[in-house]
């Protein structure tokens, strides 16, 4: 450092200096702040700079026959073992880093992933739920343990953490809704109106996006609200709205509704489009299984 | 003595950050660069050295910057988005605050704004992955691919993870790919998905951290596609291009999570000539990652892959393994390596015209279940080898490199660039007929309005000898074609 310092310094008092000269304050700026993040240079040396994970395991190794007491070391370590699933080898390291810094609460975190990762979900809950004993507002947290007690059919737990991980988010994602919304469904004591209003929560923040307008129109229709079904599709995004899939599900509604001609016009309308299209889209699955709910739902019109 | 140096050494330092701080220029620090580019708006970005307002002129003459758009208040990270633009139209560009052009103003400024959806532009698109060394490594893969296309823009350009080793931080993001790209960044829209060394400092739940810091991704279906919601994964379109960026790190990958749902109402509502995806973590790989054996491209190619093969994908890009794999023209195949059979085959040839021939596919759009090629191209900072052996590959190469997409019309030609510059592998991909159908509908050795009549009375429908472009609807490009034949 000291031997940077004793080479910069006639550079910076140059660049001061020339400041006041003719070269352009662009080059002065670039240049000053190369120096700058140099003098400022405190960061520890990256142990692992472009290594690959092994690499990286090995240097962490090496770094440890150094310092046999250091735990962070063996955290770091230990999650490069759990994301290469050497669930042995990184259980070892994490309980080690634990021993030697019980403080390091981040271990539980990672405990608590490995289990769920490797199918042991009651060993996951445990060391999560210990993690949250202590790190009481961690959305990553709280969203593996919903995950966990989701698999363990613990669903209002999950709903709880789920609302915990949401709760945490700085920006909304799609995701934590939509499962919150299908674990409320799956509790014993869950009902459409509550995970719908999940979903509205959801939708409020990031807006009527398919994963969750989807299900909730879904869920319309589950509880015979076709008039909310309705509107609930027309807020789709007008391209989604045009494809054959959202086309048919908007007849079935309309038919619902009572709206048979336009139901008809819009059947007709689907059936003619996918009858253009060329022969090997037409005769997909996708396009023939839809193909065949359109003339099922044309069926029943008729009638 | 040594002390007095000292001490006026440090009164020198702190006279000297005091006067910069005053009397210095204002400077770009990073970039500035091109985020989320649509037909008719783009994102600017750039970073200041100090903190200032906000403004880009822009205009289709570097010397005639007549429009302009400013933010008021002070930041040193600028973002200004650009609307109202003309689709297919090259503008130029300067960025700086109120008073100042910082940069730009130049030649070297300039972005294109995307072609009308639909439209058919011929496209070049770069392709790089796991590039975050750097190092020579990257610079080499750079600059081979910058002779290699020089005299030609780069209308896309696509990073597949893995963009700032070790672990995705802002200074790893400024020296991998701010220090490394200028001048692409300058002019070309970058589009990136997040690796696992991005994720160590992102989070893709909340959107935030440098990575989601450092792009501006269109969640709102701003750059075409259905709206996925989130950063983490989108799509957008480019003329005839579809394009799909999914989240392959730590995004729930489940088919009933929001990705994948997201995922299907995107490509059914697609109706692009090519539809092309890329995500971090390949779901066929014997690199130096393997996917039989890790969850994230396990569980990518058990969950993504039946959905984008049921819409018709044409080509899949992924990196992670830091080598180049590519496939034959496959389908249908979500099991381990060992599950692997010729029926997955499409196409067993090379997809070389001057070999076994080009890989077709019957109809110009979505051609569900024709195959597809996937591709690993994580080799563009390191190579880390690996057996490199999946059944699933027709080639498989532990080389420096990157791809080059070049799509026209139906066709697309795709090559693996090594870092000296020699090209290594190539494959095409041909979509319907290349070759137009005979205008004369009614054979009478004349082009005249009895034809005109048929194209007519086949309006709309695909499987005729109207459909004259070959692109699987009897439709405005047809009557086109047939008017220009016009011999009565
Ligand atoms: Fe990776």
């Amino acid at each position: 450092m000291m031997m940077m310092l004793r080479t910069l310094l006639p550079r910076v008092l140059c660049t001061v200096r020339g400041a006041r000269g003719d070269t352009t304050h662009r080059d002065h700026g670039l240049l000053f702040a190369c120096v700058l993040s140099l003098l400022c240079c405190v960061a520890p040396a990256q142990v692992y700079a472009h290594a690959g994970i092994h690499e990286r395991i090995d240097e962490y190794s090496r770094q440890l026959l150094a310092h046999p007491n250091d735990a962070a070391l063996y955290y770091a370590r230990g999650e490069l073992y759990r994301a290469h699933q050497k669930w042995d080898l990184a259980l070892a390291d994490l309980d080690r880093a634990q021993q030697l810094d019980p403080a390091l609460a981040e271990v539980d975190l990672a405990r608590g992933k490995l289990w769920l990762e490797s199918g042991s979900v009651k060993r996951a809950v445990t060391a999560l739920d210990r993690y949250l004993s202590r790190r009481t507002a961690h959305v990553d947290g709280y969203a593996t343990r919903a995950r966990a007690n989701v698999l363990l059919r613990h669903f209002r737990r999950a709903v709880a953490d789920y609302d915990q991980a949401i709760a945490g988010l700085k920006n909304a994602t799609p995701e934590y809704y939509r499962e919150r919304a299908q674990a409320v469904l799956q509790a014993s004591d869950g009902s459409v109106e509550e995970a719908l209003a999940g979903l509205d929560a959801g939708i409020h923040a990031i807006g009527p996006v398919v994963s969750l307008q989807g299900l909730a129109i879904e869920l319309e229709q589950r509880r015979s609200a076709y008039g909310a079904a309705l509107r609930r599709l027309e807020q789709l995004p007008p391209l989604l709205q045009s494809t054959p899939k959202w086309q048919v599900i908007r007849c079935e509604i309309l038919h619902h509704l009572g709206r048979i001609q336009e139901a008809r016009a819009v059947l007709s309308g689907v059936l003619d489009r996918i009858s253009a299209m060329p022969a090997s889209r037409r005769k997909s699955t996708v396009m023939q299984g839809l193909r065949m709910r359109a003339e099922a739902a044309l069926g029943q019109l008729e009638r | 003595m040594g002390s007095k140096r000292i001490i006026r050494a440090f009164i020198a330092i702190v006279w000297a950050l005091c006067f910069c701080q005053t009397a210095w220029a204002l400077s770009v620090t990073r970039g500035p660069y091109l985020q989320s580019g649509a037909p008719d708006s783009i994102t600017i970005k750039w970073r200041t050295d100090q903190t200032t307002d906000s403004r880009v002129r822009y205009g289709t003459s570097p010397s005639n910057l007549s429009q302009s758009r400013s933010i008021s208040g002070s930041r040193r990270t600028h973002e200004v988005q650009l609307t109202n633009l003309t689709p297919n139209t090259k503008y130029y560009y300067a960025v700086g605050n109120a008073q100042t052009t910082l940069a730009g103003a130049d030649n070297e400024h300039y972005f294109t704004s995307s072609p009308n959806p639909g439209s058919r532009k011929p496209t070049r698109v770069w392709v790089i992955g796991d590039s975050g060394t750097a190092d020579s490594n990257a610079r080499r893969v750079r600059d081979a691919y910058l002779s290699y296309s020089s005299g030609r823009e780069t209308d896309l350009w696509l990073m597949l993870g893995d963009n700032a080793y070790p672990d995705g931080t802002d200074s790893q993001y400024q020296s991998a790919v701010f220090n490394t790209y200028p001048s692409l960044l300058r002019n070309t829209v970058l589009w990136p998905t997040l690796g696992n060394h991005d994720g160590h400092s992102a989070d893709s739940a909340n959107q935030s951290g440098p990575y989601y810091d450092i792009f501006s991704l269109p969640r709102n279906g701003d750059a075409g596609g259905v709206p996925s919601g989130t950063e983490a994964y989108y799509s957008f379109d480019f003329g005839n291009i579809h394009f799909i960026s999914l989240e392959s790190y730590e995004t729930n990958r489940s088919t009933s999570g929001a990705m994948m749902t997201w995922l299907e109402a995107d490509l059914s509502a697609t109706d692009k000539d090519w539809v092309i995806a890329f995500w971090h973590h390949p779901p066929y790989s014997k690199g130096s990652h393997n996917s039989d054996s890790e969850t994230n491209l396990v569980q990518m190619r058990q969950n993504a892959l039946p959905i984008l093969e049921a819409y018709g994908v044409d080509l899949v890009m992924s990196g992670h393994s830091h080598s180049y794999e590519r496939s034959f023209l496959i389908d249908g195949h979500y099991g381990n390596s060992g599950s692997f059979r010729s029926s997955h085959k499409k196409d067993g040839g090379s997809g070389r015209e001057s070999a076994s021939g080009a890989y077709r596919k019957s109809a110009v759009g979505p051609v569900p279940h024709e195959g597809a090629v996937y591709a690993v191209a994580g080799s563009s900072g390191k190579t880390s080898g690996g057996s490199l052996d999946h059944p699933a590959m027709y080639l498989s190469l532990n080389t420096l490199g990157s791809m080059v997409l070049d799509i026209d019309g139906n066709r697309m030609d795709a090559v693996f660039l090594d870092s000296n510059g020699s090209v290594r592998d190539s494959f095409t991909v041909i979509k319907g007929s290349d070759t137009p159908a005979d205008p004369d509908l009614n054979s009478d050795g004349r082009v005249n309005s009895l034809d005109i009549g048929i194209l007519m009375s086949r309006w709309g429908g695909s499987d005729s000898g109207a459909d004259l472009d070959r692109n699987g609807v009897v439709a405005d490009e047809d009557l086109q074609m047939l008017l220009e034949a016009w011999s009565p």
